[in-house]
């Protein structure tokens, strides 16, 4: 899993991926410290956001096991980030909800780590989903979780029927289809004809749109995920299970037979061998192989800035991330 | 009992599926353990499945078998050390950068010097002389490069200078001053991009070391540009149906001050790109499209682009650098051209231009645009469309739905960001909404951000750590992700290298006006109704859809 990180560094030059001089310089040492202290089995640099303040962000990723349990890669990796370089500080794993929060987010990673993302709520209509309140069925009973509940029953006409009760003690006057108007107005502000009577309880704050507040740290460490899950190539054949169920680089990994096929190549975090790149949207993958090297480059346009590389002379491997972080949404648009 | 022979030959009986015996499996086992030594052998003897797995057996028609047979891999490899020849070093003396360059091969490096001192060597082999050329010294640059991790890497780098060189080496090319603009990735291959402006024109190329020391207008460019042009002789585009080309090409000027050269593998040759016409522009800017990295790919996109990958190449390059060339405030100073026309503006470099300290490179203010500003109509200069026509009414009113989406989006396609005036002008008329038009030298402080609270353009510095000395101020394109400036210690540089993609959001454009009712008064007819015809397809709409519902049907089929 730890990639070579001079002969990452070098293969991939050529595609942009370079880390500042003294940065290249610090991390030389840092990631060996980091490694070291955390009690990882390898750490690796993962890549480089670029900000909009100026302050890049270098990333790395760690790894305690990949196992095999039950037929599926268990993952136990670790993010962390570093601004200068030497330092390099832990970045939490992300929540499912704070994950999918985190897609939602536009624009630039701002390089203040304080930085905090507002995230609207979406619309209602297709039932609003913000982080905690869709893991707490059970929890009817205060006042903000209630309005979410009335927004899903209202949606799922079955459940109204059956979480009515509930719901008539918070708003007894408002039959559900206003209440659902009601979630609407506390989003989207200038919409009150629609249920003018209902003003005793919730729409205390209309002005301010409704939304969660999401850190940069949490984004920085939602992007690492999910690059890992659209990207993460690795040859096939190139990490191994172990004796032990563990997957682990391949040492005596004799390269790929066809290096310039997608087929060779599967995503790590999505099945690996079960995963291949060819099974992804056509289109998604710019492959191109050096001639009588070997070399093969491999790159994300659904993740621009995603370079991959397969050496075709001693078959080492390795991929870095040097972008902005942000997912190519208009990718259906832009390929052949 | 089995004899030796006998089990060995049993041993070594191999399988029909993978090639592989036992003899060989174990052998190679046994040899992978010793030479790997690990602590507890035996408990990882599973070593033993993940040899099987994994070891390599050579096959028929594998892909490793191939290598370096194939005779396109030789030729590239020849072309390669091609670059590294040493016949055309001798003849630019002058230039310091080919010096620079000359102890490269190590191996070469001593008979290197060796053909310096002799000459006349060289020169019988050689009867034309080289042309002489400027350029900057991007292999120093480099090093500042890596300095705030942008650019190639030192390897690469210096196969450009090398490529660059071979470029401006060419004497039937004339090329006066080459620098590197960037590296533009393609889906399938990569295009080097180097920037020229062709030889002919007067006082060109003479500021010292400075590659782009003036930068010159309209006329005497002019003359070397279309010289150049005829040279490369464009077969005439084909445009689509609906579009006209009816803005003027800005010949040696605007965005075709600049003549591009690309090549796909730095040992290839070098193809100019043609000039590219207002109406490119104005299309790319709508479009957002990966290249192929093949020249003479069609671009398909909605709205259609007029031309071949190589035209959409060019127009994104010129957007590109009308965008995120910059240069530190001060360095040039414009002179000439009129108030509404700033095409004809010259930039000199002031000779007594000091770089400013660190920290205030650091601020946007200190930075200007180097290249004119594209408008609206995919010009810099300013040009008044003519009055239609009577006779030309219809066709007109035909290419109003094109005209209207091109202005809707052009909020966005402005390069340097500044569509304030841009923005909201839905329906064109003949009274135009004003453009505003920015300075020649304007600074990148007045580009549009790119969200709420975010510059266009961020600063980062090579060291982190205060106070440290001789810093390097790099500045990053939030709208052209890939597009680099820098400023060195002694001067700056720009570069790009990414997809040539803006970021920007991509809206597709708006479908086409519905078309008018009939008015005509509707009379019965006393004839049968006519047979039922089959539709043409029509446009590239029709053929679109045509193609998804054949493709529907193929895979339902399946």
């Amino acid at each position: 899993m730890e990639n070579n990180l001079i002969l990452t560094l070098e293969a991939l030059a050529s595609s942009g991926c370079i880390v500042p001089s003294e940065m290249r310089c610090a991390i030389q040492i840092s990631l060996k410290y980091k490694k070291r202290d955390a009690g990882l089995r390898s750490l690796s640099l993962w890549g480089r956001i670029f900000t909009a303040g100026g302050k890049d962000y270098l990333l790395a990723e760690g790894v305690k096991s990949i196992k095999l349990v039950k037929r599926k890669l268990v993952f136990d990796t670790r993010y962390y980030f570093s601004q200068n370089g030497a330092v390099w500080l832990d970045l939490q794993s992300p929540s499912d909800e704070q994950f999918d929060l985190c897609k939602k987010i536009k624009g630039p990673f701002r390089g203040d780590p304080s930085h905090l993302y507002f995230v609207p709520d979406p619309p209602p209509p297709p039932l609003p989903p913000p982080g905690p309140e869709t893991t707490m069925q059970p929890a009817f009973l205060t006042p903000t979780t209630a309005v979410a509940e009335e927004g899903e029953g209202d949606s799922k006409e079955e459940d109204s029927a059956t979480e009515g009760e509930s719901e008539m003690d918070e708003d007894s006057d408002g039959p559900p289809p206003p209440a659902e108007a009601q979630v609407e107005t506390d989003e989207e502000g200038p919409d009150p004809e629609l249920n003018p009577e209902e003003d005793n309880g919730e729409p205390a704050e209309p002005p301010p749109p409704k939304g969660q507040d999401v850190g940069e740290l949490v984004r920085l460490a939602s992007l690492m995920r999910w690059v890992d899950e659209d990207c993460g190539v690795v040859p096939i054949g190139g990490m191994v299970l172990d004796a032990h169920n563990n997957l682990v680089q391949n040492v005596v990994f004799p390269g790929l037979e066809f290096a310039d096929k997608l087929e060779y190549y599967g995503h790590l975090f999505r099945g690996y061998e079960r995963g291949p790149l060819s099974k992804d949207i056509t289109g998604f993958w710019s492959l191109q192989q050096q001639p009588l090297t070997n070399d093969v480059t491999i790159r994300s346009l659904l993740w621009p800035g995603y370079h991959m590389y397969c050496s075709g002379t001693n078959f080492d491997f390795g991929s870095l991330y040097f972008g902005w972080g942000e997912r190519n949404r208009d990718i259906a648009f832009m390929i052949n | 009992m089995m004899s030796t022979e006998e089990a060995l030959n049993c041993l070594k009986q191999s399988s029909t599926v993978t090639g592989d015996s036992v003899f060989t499996h174990l052998s190679e086992l046994l040899r992978h353990i010793l030479a790997s030594r690990p602590n507890n052998a035996v408990d990882v003897l599973e070593t033993s499945f993940l040899l099987k797995a994994t070891r390599y057996i050579s096959k028929e028609s594998s892909g490793f078998l191939r290598e370096g047979r194939d005779p396109k891999d030789v030729q590239a490899v020849a072309s390669f050390l091609d670059l590294f020849s040493t016949k055309e070093v001798v003849e630019a003396p002058d230039d310091p950068k080919t010096k620079d360059k000359k102890p490269k091969p190590d191996a070469e490096g001593s008979e290197d010097t060796e053909t310096v001192d002799t000459e006349t060597e060289t020169e019988e082999t050689e009867a034309e002389p080289t042309n002489e050329f400027e350029a900057e010294n991007l292999l120093a640059d480099s090093v500042f490069m890596d300095a705030v991790g942008i650019g190639l890497g030192r390897i690469e780098t210096h196969m450009i200078m090398l490529a660059l060189k071979k470029l401006g080496d060419d004497p039937a090319l004339g090329i006066t001053t080459l620098r590197f603009f960037g590296k533009i990735f393609g889906t399938r291959r990569n295009y080097f991009v180097f920037e020229s402006k062709v030889g002919g024109e007067g006082e060109g190329g003479q500021e010292g070391d400075e590659a782009e020391g003036t930068e010159e207008g309209g006329e005497s460019e002019e003359g070397g540009a279309g010289a150049g042009a005829k040279a490369v002789k464009e077969e005439p585009l084909t445009f689509p149906p609906n579009v006209k080309d009816d803005v003027p090409v800005e010949e040696g000027a605007g965005p075709n001050a600049n003549v591009y050269w690309v090549c796909n593998r730095l040992d290839e040759k070098c193809v100019r790109l043609p000039a590219v016409t207002p109406l490119q522009i104005s299309t790319a800017r709508k479009i957002k499209k990966f290249l192929t990295g093949d020249l003479e790919a069609e671009v398909t996109a909605v709205p259609p682009f007029p031309g071949v990958e190589k035209n959409f190449l060019r127009a994104q390059i010129a957007r590109i650098s009308a965008g995120t060339q910059l240069a530190p405030e001060g360095f040039f100073s414009a002179s000439g051209g009129g108030e509404d026309d700033q095409s004809g503006a010259e930039l000199t470099a002031n000779e007594e231009w000091a770089r400013p300290a660190d920290a205030e490179l650091g601020a946007l203010t200190a930075w200007v645009h180097r290249q004119l500003y594209i408008r609206r109509t995919g010009r810099c200069a300013d040009y008044e469309k003519p009055e239609p026509e009577e006779g030309q009414e219809e066709s007109e009113s035909a290419g109003e739905t094109e005209t209207e989406t091109e202005a809707t989006d052009d909020g966005e396609g402005t390069e340097g960001g500044d569509d304030g005036a841009a923005t909201e002008d839905g329906e064109k008329s003949s009274p135009e909404e004003p453009e505003e038009i920015p300075e020649p030298l304007r600074t990148v402080d007045a580009d549009a951000d790119v969200a709420d609270g975010v510059k266009p353009w961020s600063v980062s510095f090579s060291s982190s750590i205060a106070g440290f000395k001789n810093q390097v101020v790099c500045l990053r394109s939030l709208v052209w992700p890939g597009a680099f400036a820098l400023a060195t210690p002694s001067k700056f540089n720009n570069i790009y290298v990414g997809f040539a993609v803006k970021n920007s959001d991509y809206v597709p454009p708006v479908p086409p006006a519905m078309q008018k009712e009939s008015r005509g008064e509707f009379v019965e007819s006393s004839e049968l109704p006519p047979e039922p015809e089959k539709e043409a397809p029509e446009g590239t709409d029709g053929e679109g859809t045509e193609g998804e519902t054949t493709e529907g049907e193929e895979t339902e089929e399946e």
